[in-house]
């Protein structure tokens, strides 16, 4: 039912978007995965007709965004990255004034308006000013404010961004009951694995403005079939480690992580007494070694050799 | 679009420190310019000595004579007839003018020249003399007709005031009024005495009065120094609404409230004209609410009618929609840039120039030229200006042309901001 074909970006000479090809059909949930600057956001005001393509189109039911923004705008819920409200009204005013932008008023304006509280868990606090929320409940009432005119497709802009677990979790909660329960499409961009992975039917990985692999959880992870990842966990970090390792044949990808090296290596490599002489060489003390079946995030390593996260 | 108001209203009252210096400050300000420069409006300069031309263009004894014999010719009664020659020999309107300087009060501060019209029209020029009086031809004969006869339409006595000395013109102007309305009552008791003298059956009300006083104003009324700061304040600070309101724009932008208000598939248009009536509206609250506190704090403008305020309240209105204007064109260009750099330079510049070059700081009478005329373009300028006029008592057609020019700066700056708006789209 959304469709873009070659979609393409240009700022001032800088790639942002290039040749992005992607579709959703009704009620299904479809992930985009990519790290801070890949182009996701760039995509979805595209989408939102936001921004013009520079190359490239969207269709709504076979008929042009680009040409005829109006086509999608009732259908289409927008949570933005940002929290795009006003942090000096409370959350009922900016509901009813967003209310009132889409049409809404009277009665179906107070009803649509109790019902995203209700869904958002914020109906005690709403007559807080915005900014005396908390971060997760600033999200949540983001959140609420595009569900408001009832849309058919959401699409979210990494939603849980820096809020804590538990507003993480009622999110992720909140997005399963709606494309679950109610059927709505949902769009859902995110840079963490795990929410894409729990979430989503279907997932594009982006980077570089490109997407660089599409597929369900499993057909994405079966890149890495032949392949096992090991982490190692080191007393403290050893720059200087990265390189001889990934000088190894045996050895794909290799990556720092917070506490240690994360490799990824064809299976049954019989690697390890080599990543053994290797510290030993630099006195690097191993805590921990694990052979692991690959993950997303580990698929994103083996296809661009960075993580997801910085 | 009420909906936008609203919200522009609340997201205002929300914030304590840009309403106080929005309504407190410009209270204080008036309060310390009205009272440090206090001397410089004259309002208490004591010397009201001055020299006053008489044009006396009528010749009273041979107006007296006509009218005496228009009524020999009459067919009145004998007995009318005498009546009315000693009523008109007994009334002198000329005489009763000259009285008015004789008196030993206004002797001491007016003091008269008579001359002709031309003599004193330079001698005005010449700051010789502070106003002219011109007594119209056939003055005597005109008032005598209508005042014993109520035929014609009584006379009128010019007054023309100068551009030096305007208090002094003013307490002229007061005494020559005060002569009209002598006479117009003395004619009013003679109507009611008349109806055994002309034996007439019945008494008709008054409504026309034998002389009527015109007056042309070449100068102001005297206005005193709270009075002009009260104005010049309120006009500089509604301007810093303009900039304010655009600054929440740019805070609208970057915290994307506009991509999502865009997204619902309001036209932008209708987004820049929300700013342009949340704007107005506030201003000429904020207008409204600084005069009033001026009038009933500070006591400015104590005096005036409530036709006056009325007056006001028209001027206050176009000046917000020209404010109103401005923040769409300020909001634009905001949003544009998507930077505060617009509203702060604004705020930080463009006002205090504005607020010189309108007169807000000070009167611009002495200052060149080229400075008056950009003044006369500035929305702030143009509001002071023509509010000043009306407090001098000049009626609405004069203030019309300005108040035109102040729509007319509107409409260029609304277009130019839809301009600058829809480009923002396309790029
Ligand atoms: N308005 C813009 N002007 C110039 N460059 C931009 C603009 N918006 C985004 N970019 C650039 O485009 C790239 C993609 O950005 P974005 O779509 O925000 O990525 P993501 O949402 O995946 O983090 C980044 O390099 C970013 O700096
Ligand atoms: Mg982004």
């Amino acid at each position: 039912m959304l469709e873009t074909t070659s979609l393409k970006k240009v700022f001032k000479k800088h790639l942002a978007v290039d040749d992005v090809s992607l579709y959703l059909d009704k009620g299904e949930s479809v992930g985009l995965l990519g790290p801070n600057g890949a182009g996701k956001s760039t995509t979805i005001s595209m989408i939102s007709s936001l921004v013009k393509p520079t190359a490239g189109d969207v269709t709504w039911d076979g008929k042009s965004v680009v040409k005829q923004p109006g086509v999608i705008r009732e259908y289409l819920g927008v949570v933005p990255q940002e929290i795009a409200l006003y942090k000096e009204l409370t959350a009922v005013e900016n509901l009813k004034f967003f209310g009132r932008v889409y049409g809404l008023k009277g009665r179906a304006l107070t009803e649509r308006m109790e019902s995203v509280l209700e869904l958002v868990g914020l109906t005690e606090r709403k007559n807080d000013l915005v900014k005396n929320y908390s971060g997760g409940m600033q999200r949540r009432i983001n959140i609420a404010v595009a569900l408001l005119h009832e849309p058919e497709i959401i699409i979210m802009d990494e939603p849980t961004v820096g809020i804590d677990p538990q507003s993480r979790n009622y999110i992720l909660e909140m997005v399963q009951k709606l494309n679950r329960e109610k059927g709505m499409t949902v769009l859902y961009t995110s840079h963490y694995m795990e929410e894409v992975e729990r979430l989503c039917d279907r997932i594009y990985i982006m980077d570089h403005g490109k997407v660089i692999a599409t597929g369900t959880k499993q057909e994405l992870t079966s890149i890495l079939s032949s392949e096992e990842t090991i982490v190692l966990e080191l007393d403290r970090p050893y720059p200087e480690l990265k390189s001889e390792l990934a000088d190894l044949e045996e050895v794909h990808r290799v990556v720092e992580t917070e506490k240690g090296m994360k490799l990824i290596t064809p299976k049954n490599s019989k690697l390890l007494s080599k990543v053994f002489q290797v510290a030993e060489r630099h006195q690097a003390q191993i805590v921990s070694v694990n052979v692991q079946i690959p993950t997303l995030e580990d698929v994103f390593l083996h296809l661009t050799g960075r993580k997801l996260r910085d | 679009m009420l909906a936008f108001l609203k919200k522009d209203v609340r997201v205002l009252l929300r914030d304590r420190t840009e309403l106080l210096v929005l309504l407190l400050m410009p209270v204080i300000l008036t309060g310390i310019l009205g009272f440090a420069l206090k001397g410089m409006f004259g309002e208490n300069q004591v010397n009201l000595m001055m020299t006053v031309a008489v044009v006396n263009q009528s010749d009273a004894e041979v107006d007296e004579e006509n009218f005496l014999q228009e009524i020999e010719k009459s067919p009145m009664p004998k007995e009318a007839r005498k009546a009315l020659q000693e009523a008109a020999t007994s009334v002198e309107p000329y005489a009763m003018l000259e009285g008015v300087f004789e008196d030993e009060e206004v002797k001491e501060i007016i003091e008269t020249k008579e001359m002709d019209l031309e003599e004193a029209k330079e001698a005005l020029k010449e700051e010789e003399v502070s106003a002219i009086i011109v007594v119209p031809e056939s003055f005597t004969y005109d008032v005598l007709n209508k005042m014993l006869l109520e035929q014609g339409d009584g006379s009128e006595l010019e007054v023309i005031k100068s551009t030096h000395a305007p208090l002094s013109a003013g307490v002229f102007e007061d005494i020559i009024s005060r002569f009209v309305d002598t006479v117009n009552l003395e004619t009013a008791i003679a109507k009611a005495t008349q109806t055994t003298v002309a034996s007439r059956e019945t008494v008709e009300p008054v409504n026309e009065m034998p002389i009527g006083s015109k007056i042309t104003v070449t100068d102001q009324k005297p206005i005193t120094s709270l009075e002009y700061y009260s104005i010049g304040m309120t006009a500089m600070f509604a301007l810093f609404a303009a900039s304010t309101i655009a600054s929440k724009a740019y805070v609208e932008t970057y915290q994307h409230v506009l991509d999502r208000i865009l997204l619902s598939g309001k036209h932008p248009a209708n987004y820049l004209s929300g700013k342009a009536i949340s704007t107005t509206v506030i201003v000429f609250i904020q207008v409204v609410l600084l005069f009033t506190i001026a009038r009933v704090v500070m006591q400015v403008f104590a005096d005036r009618s409530w036709a006056f305020f009325g007056g006001m309240l028209v001027i206050a209105l176009v000046f917000s929609i020209c404010v109103g204007a401005l923040a769409s064109l300020l909001t634009a260009l905001t949003v544009k840039s998507k930077s505060n750099a617009i509203p702060s330079m604004f705020s930080g510049g463009v006002v205090t120039l504005f607020a010189l070059l309108g007169g807000s700081f000070m009167p611009v009478s002495n200052m060149p030229e080229l400075f008056k005329t950009l003044g006369n373009w500035t929305p702030n300028g143009i509001m002071l200006n023509v509010l000043l006029q009306w407090a001098q008592g000049l009626g609405m057609d004069f203030i019309t042309p300005m108040l035109g020019r102040l729509l007319l700066i509107s409409v260029v700056l609304f277009g130019i901001s839809i301009l600058i708006f829809s480009k923002r789209r396309a790029a």
